[in-house]
């Protein structure tokens, strides 16, 4: 069997958001890559097998990592990880990452490739945006860099992640493929009145 | 609204957590009696006191246990189940497989 999952095959894959282009803010871009790579590893061996592979993964649970490559490591608990190529430009790493991982001890692949959309939505009042919609509070004091938070976000639930660095007003968006669309839509109207 | 502490994700809207029923301990299935199992799985005490409940917080699929009173629905205490629960629980011997019947 060349690919485990058949999700690894890129050409296979297809976003749920209808409309994609779609933009009504100048302040907030919003983008999906809901096609690209990602990976996800649950279980009690999921940190070592990161680690024998290269991928130092945060200490605690919800917070993320960007690794020199650009792959966005989630620690979504103590025993589950997420990793996300923003770029798309790392096929093979995630690929042999997966194919690694049949058969290991205690270490379950995630089929988070095809149960979820994923979204950038980037933009300076990026906070205020999100408040209109997330009963959290993602203001830069209490929500830093590379912090994750899993809750609802306009009625649906949602993976917000903000990136670290000269990234740091982007958010990373993930939501579960039947409401990815309907999320999407929600963005671009809450954003819709920053102007 | 009210707001629950999750283990995991901290302070979130109620909204997001479902209630999952209160922890027991559960009887061997090869060897209770169909009501020590029904006991088990459908019947609560239904009483004011202080109770150990199952929550889940859907928006990370995450599992935790809440002390809550009954009466005041005030929740002391959140915790994540690894505190109770830090084995597998096995019973010994496979149940016999039940064979149908033909009419």
């Amino acid at each position: 069997m060349a690919f485990f999952n058949l999700s690894a095959i890129p050409n296979a894959r297809r976003s749920m958001v209808s409309e994609a282009a779609i933009n009504l803010s100048p302040v907030i871009t919003m983008g999906d890559i809901s096609v690209s790579a990602r990976v996800g590893f649950r279980g009690k061996g999921a940190l070592n097998f990161l680690k024998e592979n290269g991928f130092s993964a945060p200490d605690k649970p919800n917070q993320a990592k960007m690794t020199e490559l650009g792959i966005c490591i989630l620690r979504l608990s103590n025993t589950e990880f997420w990793l996300i190529d923003s770029s798309n430009t790392n096929q093979s790493v995630i690929e042999s990452l997966e194919l690694a991982s049949n058969g290991q001890d205690a270490v379950y692949r995630l089929y988070c490739q095809h149960s979820h959309g994923a979204f950038i939505v980037s933009g300076a009042p990026i906070a205020d945006m999100f408040a209109k919609i997330c009963a959290v509070d993602l203001n830069i004091d209490s929500f830093s860099e590379g912090a994750i938070a899993q809750t609802s976000v306009a009625r649906v639930n949602a993976i917000i992640v903000r990136m670290e660095g000269d990234k740091s007003s982007t958010f990373l968006v993930l939501s579960d493929s039947a409401t990815a669309d309907y999320l999407w839509h929600s963005l671009a109207d809450a954003a819709s009145e920053f102007v | 609204m009210k707001i629950m502490n999750c283990p995991l994700n901290g302070p979130r809207n109620i909204s997001e957590f479902v209630y999952g029923g209160e922890v027991k301990t559960m009887p061997n299935s090869l060897t209770c009696s169909d009501k020590e199992w029904a006991d088990y799985v459908f019947y609560s005490d239904n009483t004011i006191r202080v109770i150990t409940e199952w929550w889940y917080h859907s928006a990370s699929g995450y599992w935790f246990i809440a002390e809550r009173h009954t009466a005041s629905d005030e929740i002391f205490k959140t915790y994540d189940p690894s505190e109770l629960f830090n084995e597998r629980i096995e019973f010994e011997s496979k149940p016999e497989p039940v064979e149908e019947k033909s009419a």
